[in-house]
């Protein structure tokens, strides 16, 4: 039993790091805009259809696919970004909706192009088993957490240390001061925009090489990357990484000990938890939200 | 909506239709999925358009009525009548459970109800010795038929639906023009300020939280004796919080007219579009009466019903939405703030 349960513990992690990835971009334009990007997830999923069709269609290996993916899904958050920024009265509502919408829309583009089957990748090197001891996993979930801890640090460092970063950081924290010190709002929030929708192309390539697909997936990703948005609080980059671990070893905890149709279930009852109990989050910083 | 206008649309909706249409099966399945969403979305919209609170929550409120209404009915050999309006009650008393999320506002409180119909969702799969789980109840016992009236047929079913709806648009109206609703629209302008002078605004979206749950309710058990099958898939699908919330905001989000012809076109715009660009005109039916305008052209229509309100200066009143930044496609779509309200 106690095997079992490090196993999943070990498998939560892992799974926990993929989930932040996904998260990371959310997080990001949320932080920047005050905008829940409800289409997140169909970015991610847009990914790894072209993923998808790189292998069978040319037969590359998919993480070929980066470069393609990070144009198509940066020029989608670009024409998302470019809807959202129309919007001039009570942003944060109508956004919702507006993202909300345009996610069903993206959702039935990729079931219209490439209908509704389940793919995975053919490629076998990914799917071998990778043994720590007495953990194993597929050696792509071990690749797609060490990429997701990466990007994090390389984000928290870019945040931090470079201009663009910091005049992300200057739009979120206060956008009429930003604009006072000559920091032009509208090409800060494209930029996490772009950013977010980079992040969202190597999530969705590594989801792609470490999972199996579906066009339903990307409402569920949405869902789960804004359950960890919430629960690392507005602002925390390391938070996410925190937040999506917590989430993913809770899953699958649920998973070993309950049953696998009470997966979702832990999740909503984490966001519950926190939308209740933690005004801010576990790490952000204090802000109103009741 | 004048009084003047209620007697043309009671006598389109209960004589000039079935009259025209009844014998035609196609037509009344096209109405009554309309008005089973038009009844939704006049329940989505009294907590967004009066309370100002966004719910992607609804398909909860809908599932559960579906589902008592359909398992009372089947187990304990309640009327269907009976069932339906229970099955009214047990949404509201499950809205009670969505208490806590009233604390939160904007897109927390969205989304945490989107939470909430994601376990009720979860829970209908999951209590298999109650709900048959992911199998789904199966005959559930069709509308009556009285007084030799066959209420299950397609006009029966329109009939039954047309009347809740038209029940729920005179609640709507009454809380509208209450202090209720009042306070309500203050409320959505400024929640602090209204509670300043002295409203207790958290009963007061409770209040509105249970009427909107119980609307829901209602027609979801409706929708479930009308098709005689659900499963948690189907009954607690996300659409039904979807499908009102693009008639509210295609109809126009703040007004009331908006919120009860835009789910008439939009189910024309589902199986009719295909046949033509017409599709807006050609079968008015749905719409017609009640809000001939909302749907296709917000701006138009308020700017009419502005110049009722204020007719000294007919011009002035397009310049808000004309001026607005956003540009006309958006605004028309969204036509958020620059749309007065009807009534």
């Amino acid at each position: 039993m106690f095997d079992l349960i490090l196993q999943a513990t070990y498998s939560g992690l892992l799974s926990g790091g993929s989930y932040a990835l996904i998260a990371l971009g959310l997080a990001l334009v949320f932080g920047t805009m005050r905008v829940i990007n409800l289409a997140h997830g169909e970015f991610v999923l847009l990914a790894a259809y072209i993923a998808y069709t790189v292998e069978s269609q040319m037969g590359w290996n998919p993480l070929l696919a980066l470069p393609i993916s990070v144009v198509v899904v940066c020029i989608t958050a670009a024409i998302v970004y470019l809807l959202v920024t129309r919007l001039d009265k009570n942003r944060e509502m109508n956004s919702l909706i507006l993202t909300f919408g345009l996610g069903v829309i993206l959702t039935n583009l990729v079931l219209f192009i490439w209908k509704a089957d389940i793919h995975s990748t053919s490629v076998g090197w990914f799917q071998e088993a990778v043994v720590l001891g007495p953990l194993y996993s597929m050696r792509s979930e071990l690749l797609f957490f060490i990429t997701s801890v990466v990007m994090v640090a390389i984000l928290w460092v870019w945040l931090d240390k470079s201009w663009y970063g910091r005049a992300v950081r200057a739009v979120s924290s206060n956008r009429d001061a930003a604009k006072l010190m000559g920091i032009n709002p509208h090409v800060t929030e494209l930029i996490s925009f772009l950013i977010a929708g980079i992040l969202a192309s190597f999530s969705g390539v590594a989801l792609y090489c470490a999972s199996v697909i579906q066009p339903a997936l990307g409402n569920a990703l949405t869902i789960k990357a804004f359950i960890i948005t919430i629960l690392a609080g507005i602002g925390s980059i390391p938070g996410v990484l925190i937040g999506a671990v917590l989430l993913g070893v809770s899953e699958a905890l649920t998973i070993t000990l309950l049953s696998s149709a009470l997966q979702e279930l832990t999740g909503m009852l984490l966001l519950l938890f926190v939308l209740l109990a933690l005004p801010n989050g576990l790490f952000g910083r204090a802000g109103r939200r009741g | 909506m004048k009084i003047r206008f209620l007697l043309p649309v009671l006598a389109v909706v209960y004589l000039a239709i079935p009259y025209l249409w009844g014998g035609n099966n196609y037509v009344m399945s096209l109405l009554v999925a309309a008005f089973i969403i038009a009844g939704v979305a006049l329940a989505w919209a009294l907590l967004a358009n009066l309370g100002g609170m966004v719910s992607f929550g609804h398909s909860a409120f809908f599932g559960v009525g579906a589902y008592l209404s359909a398992l009372l009915c089947i187990n304990y050999r309640l009327p269907v009548l009976a069932g339906i309006l229970m099955g009214g009650i047990g949404a509201a008393v499950a809205s009670i459970a969505m208490l806590p999320a009233l604390r939160l506002r904007g897109p927390y409180f969205a989304l945490a109800v989107l939470a909430y119909a994601n376990i009720f969702k979860i829970l209908a799969m999951e209590f298999k010795g109650i709900t048959e789980g992911a199998a789904g109840v199966t005959n559930i016992p069709a509308l009556p038929t009285v007084m030799g009236f066959d209420f299950s047929s397609k006009l029966g079913t329109y009939l039954v639906i047309v009347t809740i709806v038209l029940l729920f648009t005179g609640s709507y109206h009454l809380i509208r023009v209450s202090h209720y609703g009042a306070a309500l629209k203050a409320m959505h302008d400024s929640e602090d300020a209204t509670r300043v002078v002295g409203v207790n605004s958290t009963l007061l979206k409770a209040m509105m939280l249970f009427v909107s749950a119980f609307m829901t309710g209602v027609v979801g058990a409706v929708n479930a004796h009308y098709i005689n099958f659900i499963d948690p898939d189907y009954a607690f699908d996300l659409g039904w919080t979807l499908l009102p919330m693009v008639a509210v905001v295609f109809g126009g989000y703040r007004t009331f007219d908006g919120a009860a012809s835009g789910r008439g076109r939009h189910i024309h715009a589902g199986p009719v579009g295909i046949q033509g660009p017409d599709r807006y005109r050609a079968p008015d039916h749905a719409g017609s009466g009640i809000g001939r305008h909302g749907a296709v052209q917000p701006r138009r229509a308020c700017a009419a019903n502005r110049r009722q309100m204020e007719a000294d200066s007919p011009c002035s009143s397009l310049s808000p939405s004309t001026s607005s930044s956003a540009g006309w496609p958006l605004c028309k779509m969204f036509p958020w703030k620059s749309t007065p309200r009807m009534w």
